[in-house]
């Protein structure tokens, strides 16, 4: 039988934890933050090589586009112009919101976040066709990177594209990258899924729904880092950029 | 000394004509088709350029060069391209007959090497009046070896190779990742035998640190080649020469120290220090000691007991 001062410790203890439990939301915030911290952990441990090679491969075409761009303009400077005269065409055809408005934030957002949702451009999900349709996107917007950057800083000298690119695309090309990899991963698990059914085996279906939870994982982050490079790019690059210009 | 011993060590010999190290010079087979890629890309954007700047820089259109001249350049460019594109996929091709004929030999030489110490290992056992679990273990892995590790036809892969690029490539590289890990996790288990066979023999033999060969996703290594166009592939290249390669070189030390152990523990001969002569390569043999394997008709060893080529036990 318990004397009076253990049991005094113990409802002690049970008011304690009557008490946290009561804290509610906040408890739950601190058991919510771990949990996500751990989830995005693995996923990304599982999911590495992915990660890596989209990275080292945008990077390699990005520097690839730059520097032919870069010659390209070296050897002949007229053609400078006549980027200039395209880039001028293109932004009469797309209606771009004004700077620093809410309707910019909301046109890069969705242009950058649902990039492969969009009817024309969700051929990269189907299996192994879309790998094409996802390369070829790859190494398109490798190259564009590339010889945009080079282009702005033949234009308006080394900063600028140092200021107008880095603060969003720190976590933009990192979302770009994650949006890749997921796409990856889904091409992944189910290319292996037909292969298996087709060879009449019996299919990991652990290892698919692993996949699929992976790819909501890995889209989901790159819909979070796109909405704030969406942010940085509307609110802070253009003030960033104009302090270069003076 | 037994009569399986000189056996085994021709078998090592052989490792010098079997296990074809091949050297990182081999890269330029994934890179060249790259740089030429960018070259022929950054050509034909500044043709397109210069004639399209020509063309907007006058009042009136005008092309950059006569169009007779244009037309022949195009018709020119076209046939150089196809011509170099021929000749990278000729290199790939032999790079490829390499490395699978290089797979081959060395699972060959392999299975010749535990069907020679097997017996011998059984002999000393009977000798010693003792017996072992791990010989039953060692003969199924040596059977399931020859059942899995199945000959590949070199020639006919490097030839499909210079025709359908791309797709025999990948292909290629993905049973050569496969077939290594599964020849991996099969020396582990025979080595794991070995250990066990010969503490029943009371020899003190610890295998040495084999060079892990990791299981690869092929699916996603032919994905990533694809949609990297073709970047991935140098990565995947490199991997595959040094795998083989690393393999090969922690193969080597294992039989050197295990034919070692054998010569002093079991022969009762000094050990060949510091790293067994083995290692150098041995004299051609003279016509005189060749015999004719009775299955395929490939020279051999006169005291060979099985063919280096088809690895059948030939009759006394």
């Amino acid at each position: 039988m318990p004397n009076s001062a253990t049991f005094a410790a113990n409802s002690n203890q049970h008011s304690i934890r009557v008490h946290e439990i009561g804290k509610g939301s906040h408890m739950r915030q601190i058991q919510f933050i771990p949990s996500v911290e751990r989830i995005l952990r693995d996923c990304f441990r599982r999911n590495w090589t992915q990660i890596k090679a989209v990275t080292a491969a945008l990077l390699s075409v990005v520097f690839i586009s730059g520097f032919v761009t870069l010659l390209a303009f070296t050897i002949t400077p007229s053609v400078i112009s006549m980027v200039n005269a395209i880039i001028r065409s293109e932004r009469s055809y797309i209606a771009i919101p004004p700077h620093s408005s809410e309707a910019l934030y909301y046109f890069i957002f969705s242009n950058n976040s649902g990039a492969y949702w969009n009817p024309p451009k969700m051929i990269v999900w189907a299996p192994f066709v879309g790998l094409f349709a996802l390369g070829l996107d790859l190494v398109l917007n490798g190259i564009v990177l590339g010889a945009i950057a080079v282009w702005a800083g033949v234009m308006y000298g080394a900063m600028y594209p140092i200021v107008g690119l880095t603060p969003h695309g720190i976590l933009e090309i990192p979302a770009f990258i994650l949006q890749f990899a997921s796409i990856i991963v889904w091409q992944q698990v189910s290319i292996k899924l037909i292969l298996t059914k087709l060879g009449g085996r019996n299919a990991d279906m652990q290892e698919f729904k692993q996949g699929l939870k992976d790819t909501l994982t890995l889209a989901a982050l790159s819909i979070s880092l796109f909405a704030l490079a969406a942010w940085i790019e509307t609110y802070i690059t253009p003030h960033l950029l104009e302090t270069v210009r003076h | 000394m037994m009569r399986h011993f000189p056996e085994l060590e021709y078998a090592i010999r052989k490792r010098f004509e079997s296990d074809r190290m091949m050297g990182y010079i081999w890269m330029i087979v994934p890179i060249l088709p790259l740089l030429l890629a960018i070259i022929g890309a950054a050509i034909f954007l500044g043709f397109i350029l210069t004639a399209i700047a020509a063309g907007i820089s006058g009042p009136t259109p005008t092309a950059p060069f006569p169009t007779d001249s244009m037309a022949a350049i195009l018709m020119l460019g076209w046939i150089g391209l196809i011509l170099v594109g021929f000749i990278i996929s000729v290199f790939g091709a032999v790079a490829l007959y390499y490395m699978i004929s290089r797979r081959n030999n060395h699972f060959r030489r392999q299975r010749m090497f535990t069907s020679i110490l097997l017996p011998y290992l059984e002999a000393k056992l009977k000798e010693k009046g003792r017996s072992s679990n791990a010989i039953s273990a060692l003969a199924l892995l040596n059977r399931d070896s020859e059942y899995e590790e199945t000959e590949r036809s070199a020639a006919v892969w490097a030839v499909l190779y210079i025709f359908v690029s791309p797709i025999v490539g990948l292909y290629i590289f993905h049973f050569l990742t496969n077939d290594l890990y599964k020849h991996f996790k099969r020396q582990i288990d025979l080595n794991r035998n070995f250990e066990a066979l010969l503490k029943d023999l009371e020899v003190q033999f610890v295998s040495p640190a084999q060079y892990e060969t990791k299981r690869r996703e092929t699916i996603l290594y032919i994905i990533l080649t694809i949609i990297t166009a073709g970047l991935f592939w140098i990565y995947w290249f490199y991997l595959q020469l040094k795998e083989y390669n690393e393999h090969f070189k922690s193969q080597w030390k294992l039989e050197d120290q295990l034919m070692n152990t054998l010569r002093t523990q079991m022969e009762g001969l000094p050990p060949e220090t510091p790293t067994p002569a083995l290692l150098k390569a041995p004299p051609a043999p003279s016509p005189l000691d060749l015999k004719y394997c009775q299955y395929c008709g490939k020279a051999i060893l006169l005291d060979a007991k099985f063919c280096d080529l088809c690895g059948k036990q030939q009759p006394a």
